[in-house]
């Protein structure tokens, strides 16, 4: 009830509008964290975890919701340019964190994490940390009204790399299968099923909205989406993977996806702002005190995300003209983290409880309020000198 | 039918029939390869199975000119623990949630959809038929049961008070109706008529009718089967406290829900969900009956001001997913081997409530002057019982425990209205036309997804 009741207010303030509110949300994961169990203690850790089939309903219908969209910005199809541009800087920026967090738990040497713990966390925080996230840039431009060819080519950029993550999190969910299962399979045979699965659910369901209408549409989409992260999350895969695939099938096979899109999309807010709350909630800080070196780890892993967008920028203005008028500030503002950094981080830490889901957590958090401090100031900075903002233009405030 | 739907070609069912078909072997390799993993998982998934399972079982049997509500049951049914074994025995407790939340729509729905003014005109149709089936039908079905239970192992052996007291609350149980099923059929066909404005009345005042009628014959009954009970005037003051309370309580809900829709209007699917799972929460820590609160908030919401189309709007906006799931769930929790134990008594039963139903329906109406189509098949919709008799059965063994065999007779005779209430009521209102999906779809445009 306090979800709900927390999560209605906050629609009701900051609505439909995409400039209200922090890009990020990171103001409902600070008030999940007061509220929850290491802080104020309003939320038991007990109510969190009773709340794990909601959480995993909700993470896959946000990676639905960003596969049904993917590869488009504002209903208009990203290019492959920028796509490719896209894609390439977040698997560059996701490895260069993923080498540095696993070198930095080499040297820190944290009792909590074996190996095998290691690796997961090594590879998650780069999965993490890879993406940047298109709200920013959206945000920017809904409340000062930015418009032209650099607005544009950065938050084609900035949903291209949604991939990358979600697919990260498919291939490392791969590697560590649940044990006791009846069927054993390579990991590219349980990557292979996760996409499968995804591309069956989306191809299902466009099958079943063909002249569907009132419940037998929402009731096919949740249906599908559900039986796909249950089905999913019993074998341990990602349940993110599988339903972004489901996303990108249906709009690649159904007719209908504009008004899918549309009806989808009215429903994101809704269902992010609970998870924030509850990853906030979710987080653990607890285990920096018992493990000190974990604080070098997240700190590695920060600068190590800061190295990569940088390197990543880099290759961006060397290779496309129009992000050369970005700049050499170009790096910072693809600092922005959003709903695909903090899902990605809540599916490990669901999947891999424990102190390396804890710290991907409290990584995602770091990561978005790095994000909110530095990148929104810097993409409107970027915006402003490229002429794409009037310099001196007013908050716009209600946005689009 | 709807709209959609009637126009598949037999290549569109097959798709259906098909994608049926994948939806059960995902579930079913879920099942096989990983038993007995995630629970929370397993929980996920089978929601997710009984909404799609359900909607395409549906599509399915429109073929035939069934019901939806028959093929969410059966969705239920074939994947649940007594059949395939797809939704596991303790999983289907797990999803009580749903059923929590479609009960509060279904009450408030059928609340919304009591309109005064209809009331008043057929005030004498609905007294008639409230009176007849809620007393005099009540009355017959116990009496049968008085008669014929020597044929009842367990009833041989009880006292004749102790088998007035059972035929006592054997008969509030057997006139117990079903707004759910009546509900769901009537937002599947769009039907509009003398025949579906008097079933929803009746069934929604004999909701009410029930719940009191059982809290009075519990009470009367408890001394009648257990010696050493008593009658004690608290038990009516507790009654009262509980009735006068819910009414009250629902009033105000409804006054604040008109308020909001009102005042501010923005997110309704999030207040209902508040509404429904915390309201009733609260109502029955505060010992109310949620439905009759539920059912008075939505009754003051359509009539007391000016909010009752919006809110309705509101409710069908995610009253018909939730149907769905409401049947599929209440498919898999039919205790198919109960049934099998008991069928022959059940079968009885329900042959015996139907005549009665009809035997009453028939003189009532006659009475009440109603118009043919009511005379004829106003006991159509009295015959789906679900989850209201079901609650009163558990009342009745959890007050007075010795009951148990005559509770699980009661269950395996609500499992066959439940199967058979919806289609009869769908026969009938396509009968008598009142299915505005038989009607007029010639000139219908292309489909497209609708929401």
């Amino acid at each position: 009830m306090g979800l709900l009741g927390l999560s209605y207010l906050g629609t009701l303030i900051v609505g439909g509008r995409t400039a209200r509110g922090l890009p990020s949300g990171v103001e409902f994961l600070g008030l999940g964290f007061i509220v929850g169990p290491h802080a104020l203690g309003l939320v038991q850790r007990e109510v969190v975890l009773e709340f794990e089939p909601v959480v995993q309903a909700g993470l896959g219908w946000l990676a639905f919701v960003v596969g049904l969209d993917f590869g488009r910005v504002g209903g208009r199809r990203v290019r492959n340019g920028p796509l490719a541009l896209g894609m390439t800087a977040a698997c560059l920026v996701g490895v260069i964190v993923a080498v540095t967090v696993y070198l930095a738990l080499q040297r820190a040497s944290v009792a909590a994490l074996d190996s095998r713990g290691a690796m997961l966390l090594a590879a998650g925080a780069g999965a993490v940390g890879a993406e940047t996230t298109p709200l920013a840039v959206q945000w920017v431009a809904a409340r000062w009204g930015a418009r032209g060819q650099l607005t544009d080519l950065l938050s084609q950029l900035a949903s291209a790399d949604d991939l990358v993550p979600v697919a990260a999190s498919g291939a490392i969910f791969a590697l560590a299968p649940l044990p006791g299962l009846s069927v054993q399979l390579s990991a590219s045979g349980w990557f292979l099923v996760t996409v499968g699965l995804g591309a069956i659910l989306g191809t299902v369901t466009a099958l079943l909205l063909r002249g569907a209408e009132g419940y037998q549409v929402w009731g096919a989409l949740v249906g599908t989406l559900l039986l796909g992260v249950g089905t999913a999350a019993r074998f341990g895969l990602s349940t993110l993977l599988v339903t972004f695939v489901m996303g990108v099938a249906l709009a690649a096979v159904s007719p209908a996806r504009r008004t899918l899109r549309d009806m989808v999309r009215r429903t994101e807010r809704s269902v992010f702002y609970p998870l924030l709350l509850l990853t906030g909630a979710s987080i653990d800080i607890g285990v920096f005190s018992t493990h000190r070196g974990l604080y070098f780890v997240v700190g590695a892993a920060i600068v190590a995300r800061v190295l990569g967008k940088g390197l990543s920028s880099t290759v961006m203005l060397s290779v496309s003209p129009r992000a050369r008028a970005a700049g050499g500030r170009l790096p910072l503002a693809m600092l922005a983290s959003g709903p695909v950094t903090v899902c990605t981080a809540l599916a490990f830490a669901i999947r891999f409880p424990g102190a390396a889901g804890s710290v991907l957590l409290t990584t995602a958090a770091t990561y978005a309020i790095i994000g909110e401090l530095v990148a929104t100031y810097v993409l409107r900075r970027i915006l402003v000198d490229a002429g794409e903002i009037e310099a001196g233009a007013p908050s716009v405030g209600a946005g689009a | 039918m709807t709209e959609g739907s009637r126009r598949k070609s037999v290549l569109g069912r097959a798709i259906d029939g098909v994608s049926l078909g994948a939806v059960f072997v995902i579930l079913w390799a879920g099942v096989h390869f990983a038993p007995g993993l995630r629970a929370d998982a397993a929980l996920v998934g089978s929601i997710g199975f009984l909404l799609l399972a359900g909607v395409l079982t549906a599509q399915v049997l429109e073929v035939v000119g069934l019901p939806h509500l028959s093929g969410f049951l059966l969705a239920g049914v074939v994947a649940g623990p007594h059949v395939l074994g797809l939704i596991a025995a303790d999983t289907v407790p797990r999803l009580k949630p749903v059923n929590t939340l479609a009960l509060a729509l279904i009450a408030l729905a059928g609340g919304a959809e009591l309109k005064l003014e209809h009331l008043r005109r057929s005030l004498r149709s609905l007294v008639a038929a409230t009176v007849g089936h809620g007393v005099v039908g009540a009355l017959l079905s116990g009496l049968v049961f008085f008669a014929i239970r020597p044929f009842f192992p367990f009833a041989r052996e009880l006292s004749l008070p102790a088998s007035l007291g059972v035929a006592l609350l054997v008969g509030i149980i057997a006139s117990a109706r079903s707004p759910a099923a009546t509900l769901g059929v009537l937002s599947q066909t769009h039907a509009d008529g003398p025949l579906s404005q008097f079933t929803l009345a009746v069934v929604m005042i004999s909701d009410v009718v029930v719940v009191v009628l059982m809290s009075l014959a519990v009470t009367l009954a408890r001394p009648l089967i257990d010696v050493d009970a008593t009658i004690g005037v608290h038990a009516f003051g507790a009654l009262g406290h509980e009735l006068l309370g819910s009414v009250s309580i629902g009033t105000t809900l409804g006054l604040a829900l008109s308020a909001y829709l009102k005042l501010v209007g923005r997110q309704p699917v999030v207040v209902l969900l508040a509404t429904g799972f915390g309201g009733t929460e609260l109502l029955k820590y505060l010992h109310f009956d949620p439905l009759l609160a539920f059912l008075v908030a939505g009754f003051v919401v359509q009539n007391l001001t000016h909010q009752g189309e919006r809110f309705l709007g509101a409710i069908s906006a995610m009253g018909e997913i939730v149907y769905v799931l409401f049947f599929a769930i209440a498919g898999a929790a039919l205790d198919l081997g109960l049934l099998r134990d008991q069928w022959p008594f059940a079968c009885a039963f329900v042959i015996w409530r139907v005549a009665v139903t009809l035997g009453v329906a028939r003189v009532s109406s006659r009475l009440a002057k109603d118009p043919p189509a009511v005379v004829e098949w106003g006991w159509s919709g009295l015959v789906a019982q679900a989850g209201l008799s079901i609650g009163l059965a558990a009342i009745m063994t959890q007050e007075l425990p010795s009951l148990a065999p005559v509770g699980n007779l009661m269950l395996a005779t609500v499992a066959v209205n439940q199967v058979l209430g919806p289609i009869v009521f769908k026969i009938a209102l396509d009968r008598t036309k009142e299915s505005r999906s038989l009607a007029a779809l010639e000139d219908l445009g292309p489909p497209p997804v609708r929401t």
